[in-house]
């Protein structure tokens, strides 16, 4: 984190709603892409949003180190969506797995741009950890140790998740070049 | 994170999930409500007009006997010797009267005792 950022989380942590506020406009455009990916539902990842920045602001002060911020909100926003994941499951009475988020018909914002779009779908297509270790991944250049900590996986094992997604991203997406630069 | 192959399609894959995580990245008309921040109970302020309406209701009762101030006893137990209980809720009634009426008037004690009850 830089130093603006920390300084934000400090006095929020302190109690400052204003700086919380801006934390959050900082952090919305992950929180809101990994609730996307967990649950495939526009609708239910922004409300998801929503939850998992209020339970950081109820919960900021037991933050014991500014600078694990990110780490912080990415293991609340995972927990979060997970219990979520778990709630849908329950209520549409599927068992089955992973495999059935295909058949929910992902649903989109209608302002994301078609390379944005091309991207996410394809993103569906990979399994629920390929999806969650992607986006950690990429979040402030997080390394697979942290990404590990957050996912409860060994290092080792997050590098060969992270190989495998990403060759299946190139299959998934493979001939669509132009709409992706486009 | 580095792109994990030679030909441009890994490399816009790469900066297309790196641009999908930063600031910006959610789509328009996201906004995030909190809560709104729980104003501090002003203890200070309720102990000071308790004091001020003690003070009051001190000098109203004073006068309402007639006594001199320098000839009067600031012992607890003779300030309010021989007041009745008519005067007593008489100097209580000018003391709540003229607070309630300064209060009024400044804005943020409005605004929390709107918030308290």
């Amino acid at each position: 984190m830089n130093h603006r950022g920390l300084e934000l989380v400090r006095s929020a942590m302190a109690g400052s709603r204003d700086s919380y506020g801006l934390l959050v406009m900082d952090f919305t455009g992950f929180v809101y892409t990994m609730a996307l990916r967990f649950t495939g539902d526009h609708h239910m990842a922004e409300d998801l949003c929503q939850e998992i920045f209020l339970k950081g602001w109820l919960k900021i002060g037991d933050l014991k180190d500014p600078g694990a911020f990110p780490g912080w909100i990415a293991t609340l926003a995972r927990r979060t969506c997970l219990t979520a994941l778990e709630k849908r499951r329950r209520r549409m009475e599927l068992h089955e797995g992973e495999a059935d988020m295909e058949n929910l018909n992902p649903s989109f914002p209608e302002s994301f741009d078609p390379a944005r779009r091309i991207l996410e779908e394809a993103m569906m297509r990979l399994t629920l950890q390929e999806r969650e270790l992607l986006t950690m991944c990429y979040f402030q250049e997080m390394d697979s140790a942290e990404a590990g900590e957050i996912a409860g996986l060994p290092p080792g094992t997050v590098r060969v998740y992270l190989h495998r997604a990403r060759k299946k991203l190139h299959e998934i997406l493979k001939g669509r070049e132009n709409e992706l630069l486009g | 994170m580095n792109s994990w192959g030679s030909d441009g399609l890994e490399g816009r894959i790469d900066a297309l999930l790196r641009l999908s995580v930063e600031k910006g990245s959610e789509p328009n008309g996201i906004v995030v409500k909190l809560p709104p921040e729980r104003p501090a109970f002003p203890w200070v302020r309720i102990a000071s007009v308790i004091a001020g309406a003690f003070l009051l209701g001190f000098f109203a009762v004073q006068l309402s006997q007639g006594y001199e101030f320098p000839s009067t006893s600031f012992s607890l137990s003779s300030l309010f010797s021989g007041v009745s209980w008519g005067e007593a809720l008489s100097a209580a009634a000018i003391a709540v009267g003229v607070i309630g009426s300064v209060t009024a008037f400044i804005p943020d004690w409005n605004e929390t005792l709107r918030r308290l009850l």
